[in-house]
């Protein structure tokens, strides 16, 4: 019995009162603490008031809040009331229209009954926002909820770990949101499957910048620390990415004893450290420091390891891991372990096998991801067959255990496709990830991805989305296909047909095209950078059936096939070839 | 500050920090390439906004890069707010 989310923070509270908490940095020098007992009476306080409001166990409410101390209260005030929660993405991005349509859009997806907000996030719209902005869903503060309830008033709702707890929206395809369920008792599955990896006890430090409507920071931030009774010390995304060393600061000036991150954290780290930097810090207190939520490169936990070995990093504290929303982190390095980085024959892999061999200019070097943590199952499966695959075949990644999500808020069709996957030889319920991999004893090595979702920095985007909205922006624009880059100044990119009859295909105006079209996706996406390439309507590669063929084009434009007239934000390589081709 | 810090001494370190964010190589741009187009995604931008606070002590937040969008621009811009401070 794995019990709820109520009875773990009322049971902290309990053991460590006040005495631990979650620290939050604002800025780089002010901080604000918020002990588990404090925590627990603002949470019997909110949930009293929401039930006042006429909230009952069941009903939805959505978090449109940074991710900082008034988020984590707002979160278990609703839980205490038996309310599910949906945090909307608003600290991803400062555009008012983008920020209000994605609130709008979770509210309406979730059926939420009520918005929980705050003044820093409703400041940030100008005119303030009304019930009507948000579909007809009413706005409420965390300042108003904890000054109209009576900590006194409040009764522990009839719950039980099958209750609804969260709703976490992937950043899915545009009108087509789709909200992970998890009940209580998913959360903490998932917290008791990586206890054991990260060595968790009431006297860890948890150090994190991760956004908390993003599983991993919603994860590490709101619902491990109360879970160990341990102490947390997060910032702000913003913070991390002004200046990477500060996250490494943290957690050597407040003895960190974990601290997880997406791959390209890792890689900022060691680009900005100055030799100065880390000579003033102290990382030896680390247990462990888990790379996940995007794919894990070995060239950057080694050169991460290099860089900081004398600020204390050892090999053994750094920890791939393989997880997604749906399924919290599945496998993981085991505590106190090495790395098992392997060499694999590069014209085996393309066909889907995994041989291990002797490094050469033939081998790929991949870095395991980790065991399966207790209570979690995984499995390789032949993606088209759904057939068990054997040790060291490359085929998509399932998982099972109670760690693994219900499946998608409302979403029948869309959970049937994903959820529910049996193999021959056993009785689980399986959700299949989409990625692909292969275990070889027990190692999970991931190798790509079945289906041509873009990851930026942790972020899932959905190519069909940007290719769609480019369509809309302009009538000249035609199909495209948009996919992650690497070499290249910009993330992610799109190669696009432009229509001659709707346009002049000349430099000038694709150029005043290209500029606005990146402005108007970059904004709707918060995308870091996107590299924009046009080609006459007719030229982009599609299948017989007229789809577009993503890993393809990108393979021609790699290989100089594609003719494009015009191209921004491309390799200097690429961008020669599209000079020429536009000279003529 | 003892010495007056030239938009030319600004443009130089601007140049510089470019060319180590990694996105581009050095003499592939000029000061008055767009700075999109020199690779100040939002990450780097929130860096170059750090890295002048750093150095020069002027609180900046991206929206700086909207109204001076090349290096030019955003040295001539940082100049005439040491001068004025």
């Amino acid at each position: 019995m794995t019990g709820t989310l109520i009875e773990m923070l009322r049971s902290t509270a309990d053991r460590v009162g006040d005495e631990h908490g979650i620290r939050f940095y604002e800025t780089r020098e002010e901080s604000a603490f918020l002990g588990y007992a404090e925590l627990d009476r603002s949470s019997r306080t909110m949930a009293a008031a929401l039930s006042q409001r006429g909230l009952v166990p069941g009903d939805v409410v959505v978090l449109a809040l940074n991710s900082d101390l008034e988020f984590i209260r707002a979160a278990y005030g609703a839980l205490y009331a038996g309310l599910a929660i949906a945090p909307a993405p608003v600290s991803e991005t400062n555009a008012p229209d983008v920020m209000r349509a994605r609130i709008a859009e979770i509210a309406a997806a979730s059926g939420a009954r009520l918005i929980i907000s705050q003044e820093a996030v409703l400041d940030r719209f100008r005119p303030l926002p009304t019930a009507e902005s948000f579909g007809s869903v009413a706005v409420t503060t965390v300042a108003e909820l904890r000054n109209a309830g009576d900590a006194k008033a409040w009764t522990e709702p009839a719950i039980d770990e099958g209750a609804l707890a969260t709703l976490m929206f992937t950043s899915g395809s545009t009108g087509d949101p789709k909200g992970v369920v998890s009940t209580h008792g998913t959360l903490l599955s998932s917290m008791e499957a990586l206890t054991p990896s990260l060595n968790g006890t009431p006297d860890s430090v948890i150090v994190g910048w991760a956004p908390f409507h993003h599983a991993m920071g919603f994860a590490v931030a709101v619902i491990l620390p109360a879970y160990l009774a341990a102490s947390a010390v997060l910032t702000t995304a913003v913070q991390f990415q002004r200046r990477p060393i500060f996250w490494l600061q943290l957690i050597s000036r407040h003895r960190g004893t974990m601290s997880a991150a997406a791959n390209f954290a890792f890689a900022l780290c060691t680009q900005f450290a100055t030799d100065e930097q880390i000579s003033e810090l102290d990382l030896s207190s680390l247990d462990v420091i888990v790379n996940g939520a995007e794919p894990v490169r070995t060239e950057t936990m080694r050169a991460f390891l290099d860089r900081f070995s004398s600020a204390g990093i050892r090999e053994s504290m750094m920890a791939p891991g393989f997880g997604a929303t749906e399924t919290m982190l599945v496998t993981m390095k085991q505590l106190g372990q090495k790395m098992v980085v392997l060499d694999f024959d590069a014209t085996a892999l393309e066909s889907g096998t995994l041989k291990p061999v002797t490094k050469s200019e033939r081998s790929v070097e991949l870095v395991s991801c980790g065991v399966a943590g207790p209570g979690c199952i995984v499995a390789i499966a032949d993606p088209s067959t759904g057939e068990r695959l054997a040790d060291g075949q490359v085929g998509e990644i399932w998982a099972a255990g109670p760690n693994i999500a219900h499946g998608y808020w409302r979403r029948p069709d869309a959970t049937a496709e994903a959820f529910g996957a049996h193999l021959a030889d056993d009785e689980h319920d399986y959700y299949r990830t989409g990625d692909l991999g292969a275990l070889i004893n027990g190692e999970m090595f991931v190798t790509g991805r079945l289906k041509d979702l873009i990851i930026v920095r942790g972020r899932n985007i959905y190519p069909q989305d940007i290719e769609a909205a480019a369509a809309r922006f302009h009538p000249a624009v035609g199909m495209g296909t948009a996919f992650e880059l690497t070499g290249h100044p910009a993330d992610v990119g799109i190669i696009l047909e432009v229509d001659g009859n709707e346009t002049p295909l000349d430099n000038a105006e694709l150029n005043t095209l290209a500029l606005n079209l990146r402005s108007d996706l970059v904004h709707q996406f918060s995308l870091p950078s996107l590299a924009i390439g046009f080609l006459v309507a007719g030229e982009l590669p599609r299948t017989a059936l007229g789809k577009v063929r993503r890993a393809f084009t990108r393979s021609a434009l790699e290989n100089g096939q594609l003719r494009l007239v015009y191209a921004d934000g491309f390799s200097p390589r690429v961008q020669d070839a599209a000079r020429s081709v536009a000279a003529g | 500050m003892s010495t007056i810090t030239t938009s030319a001494e600004i443009s130089d370190w601007i140049v510089g920090r470019i060319v180590f964010y990694g996105k581009v190589a050095e003499g592939s741009f000029t000061v008055d390439t767009p700075l999109s187009d020199v690779g100040l995604d939002s990450i780097y931008a929130l860096s170059l906004c750090a890295d002048i606070e750093d150095l020069y002590g002027l609180e900046v937040e991206p929206e700086i890069f909207e109204e001076f969008p090349t290096i030019q621009q955003l040295a001539d811009g940082l100049a005439a707010r040491l001068q004025t401070r």
